[in-house]
């Protein structure tokens, strides 16, 4: 191996150590553990097949967390992702404090959180400013307070999700925008076009790679949803808020089934695998701007 | 003569090596809970106190929180860097045990079982597997203001559960300025605690004596849980904290709660006039005022490898003095050390003759191998039935149904 190899190596172990350590090993582990009853405290552990998955299928807890989990995902991903194209193109613009807004709306993806999720615990409660907002302009409010009604509880952690995330995926567009030729506004301009056709020819195409990437980490990112619920609502009332992750925290650490909860994690990883593929051939990864 | 006086410097060194050897110099590693500014200083002082008394003894404090303790001792067992020596709470105390990775405790702890007091959540079957340390159970907080505008006597809280659910209607009426009872909300591990009590004041049992199967749905039972859904009705539904903040505004008029509320208005909402008192009972003449029993535990990893010094640890932090110290820091709870309730610091405390009182009715709940999985059946029915999505009757059928084919 040449000297050269070797430096390179070397300057990589502390990463590729810590990737294969803390990330590829309890991959793979976990991958075993889903096929054994595994006690976490006792480190009894035997071979069980595929009878955890089997379990899984006829658990009625799991198809609430998978079916509240999806509810999650389909009901905030379109919105974070509009939202975040919108501001990103606002605050592209030449307007006054621009810098402002930019962190301003920033703020919420670099805070705790557990802060965030504290404060909307005081805005969701009974007597809290959406339940103000709404007796103002005579809107029905729930009767035990936002978090604690099986119907509102999931959908007013979902809000404050696109509340939370909304920021961060606007950064990500907003660098996209900026990566965009001014040149060729310049001629759409020379061609009279007008702003939505600027938009659909122009803007749109160049923001096709960030749109998937954006999606992508967020469809990701929802799926695995726990510090809202575990700190809002632990999978509450009536299992309306129960998530993939809150119910794999559960079996394993609570009832210290560590093989059924892998199993569980695993149908979770399955899940997002097949829907990142999907989401790649919908929007034709590898395709460029030109194409 | 020379030859002689190196000799026998040599024998006295051996000897006093040797001697150095049997005092061997231990490092002990205990997790606790107290890390509030006004407690912390007091468990160091002990520390340096027990040190000072057992030089050959170092004690290695890790702090940990409420919010991810639990997790945290967990992984440390399962990955075997768990402490000597841990503090738990009550309700952990059994689960860990069951487990297998706490040390049995039962020939030391049968010397002094009589000096101290509630030893069921560490008792299973014949043995012991830890000590208590602090006593702490929850009682019924009202705000005196409140009851007043609501047209009750504030110098009469409810002592029957009638009186009590008049009293919560009552300051009810007064929404959407203040609710009457503070109910929680559906938190795991901890809903199942405060409908409990209700069904122990009603004399209903969770599972038969020999715990072949499960009394839930006997009628006292259904009765408590009817009557706890009443209660909920007549009130708002929020956390353990939410609740606790809301009383400390004067926006409920009855909460369930424990010292550190106490502690809280005390020392920073003194506008608040507020009392506490006993659960209330069923009927006057028939039931009792039951709580949840509360508490911190000692307990000691069954891999320590230093177990007599661990031990020596937990007998000094529960001794009735040191306890006391650490009672006094926290502004609640009480030394499990029998006798410690008639030391002058709690006679002149009106409100902690209270907890002392209710102390008595303290209950825990049966110590079981699968009282996780109980525990999740519990708090369905009681979501279920305050949700009206079932009666109490239905809901606590299906209970034990679920109870009894884990118990087979």
């Amino acid at each position: 191996m040449k000297l050269k190899q070797k430096t390179t190596i070397l300057f990589l172990s502390p990463w590729i150590l810590t990737l294969l350590i803390f990330w590829l090993f309890p991959l793979v582990y976990s991958l075993i553990l889903s096929f054994s009853e595994y006690n976490v405290l006792s480190g009894e552990s035997h071979f069980v097949g595929i009878s955890n998955y089997l379990e899984l299928l006829k658990d009625g807890d799991f198809w609430t967390a998978l079916k509240n989990t999806s509810f999650f995902v389909v009901g905030t991903i379109p919105f974070t992702t509009i939202f975040a194209l919108i501001l990103a193109i606002l605050v592209n613009q030449n307007i006054p404090l621009r810098g402002l807004f930019r962190a301003g709306f920033f703020v919420p993806s670099i805070t705790s959180m557990v802060v965030i999720a504290l404060i909307f615990m005081n805005l969701y409660a009974k007597e809290g400013y959406l339940t103000f907002l709404c007796n103002l302009v005579g809107a029905p409010t729930p009767e035990k307070g936002w978090l604690f009604s099986t119907k509102t509880a999931l959908p007013s952690i979902m809000l404050m999700d696109v509340w939370m995330s909304t920021g961060f995926y606007m950064l990500l567009f907003l660098a996209a925008l900026q990566s965009i030729p001014l040149e060729l506004y310049q001629i759409s301009d020379t061609l009279g076009a007008n702003w939505w056709q600027k938009f659909r020819h122009v803007t749109l195409p160049y923001l096709r790679p960030m749109s998937l990437f954006v999606i992508l980490i967020n469809t990701i990112k929802s799926f695995q949803i726990f510090v809202e619920i575990f700190v809002m609502t632990k999978g509450g009332p009536l299992n309306s808020t129960l998530t993939m992750v809150y119910m794999v925290y559960e079996t394993g650490l609570h009832k210290f089934r560590m093989g059924y909860a892998s199993a569980a994690a695993y149908v979770l990883f399955l899940v997002i695998l097949v829907l990142s593929l999907i989401q790649l051939k919908l929007f034709g990864y590898g395709r460029t701007v030109e194409d | 003569m020379k030859v002689l006086k190196v000799f026998l410097i040599s024998v006295l060194f051996i000897l006093f090596t040797c001697e150095k050897k049997q005092d061997e110099f231990v490092t002990l590693s205990w997790w606790q809970f107290w890390t509030n500014p006004e407690v912390k200083p007091t468990i160091l002082e002990l520390i340096k106190q027990f040190e000072k008394e057992n030089p050959n003894i170092k004690v290695n404090l890790t702090d940990l929180t409420w919010s991810d303790g639990h997790e945290k001792i967990v992984v440390a067992f399962g990955s075997g860097t768990a402490p000597d020596v841990l503090e738990l709470g009550s309700d952990w105390v059994p689960e860990f045990s069951y487990q297998d990775v706490l040390l049995n405790v039962t020939l030391e702890a049968e010397k002094i079982k009589n000096e101290f007091l509630m030893w069921e959540p560490a008792t299973i079957g014949e043995e012991i597997f830890g000590f208590p340390w602090i006593l702490d159970t929850r009682v019924l907080f009202y705000n005196k203001g409140l009851m007043e505008k609501a047209g009750l006597d504030p110098n009469k809280p409810p002592k029957t559960w009638d009186e009590f659910l008049h009293c919560c209607n009552a300051i009810n009426r007064l929404k959407p300025d203040a609710y009457g009872f503070g109910a929680n909300s559906a938190e795991r591990h901890r809903l199942y605690k405060k409908f409990l009590p209700f069904l122990w004041a009603n004399e209903g049992r969770i599972l038969s004596d020999d715990q072949a199967e499960s009394e839930i749905n006997s009628r006292e039972g259904v009765q408590a849980l009817e009557f706890y859904r009443r209660l909920t009705q007549n009130g708002m539904v929020d956390t353990q904290a939410m609740l606790d903040e809301a009383f400390n505004h004067n926006k409920i008029g009855f909460v369930i709660s424990g010292g550190w509320l106490l502690n809280d208005l005390r020392k920073n909402h003194p506008e608040v006039n507020f009392g506490i008192c006993l659960m209330p009972k069923p009927e006057s003449d028939r039931g009792m005022p039951a709580s949840f029993a509360g508490g911190e535990f000692l307990v000691i990893n069954k891999k320590s490898e230093n177990p007599q010094e661990a031990l020596k640890l937990i007998k000094f932090l529960i001794h009735k003095n040191n306890c006391l110290k650490v009672c006094q820091a926290i502004g609640s709870g009480f030394p499990s050390a029998k006798g410690a309730e008639f030391d002058p610091y709690y006679r002149n405390e009106p409100y902690l003759s209270t907890f002392q009182e209710q102390l008595k009715y303290a209950i825990s709940p049966p110590p079981h191998p699968k009282w996780v999985y109980i525990e999740e059946i519990i708090e369905k029915a009681v979501e279920e039935v305050m949700y009206d999505k079932k009666s109490a009757r239905d809901a606590l059928d299906e209970a034990k149904s679920e109870i009894d084919k884990l118990l087979r």
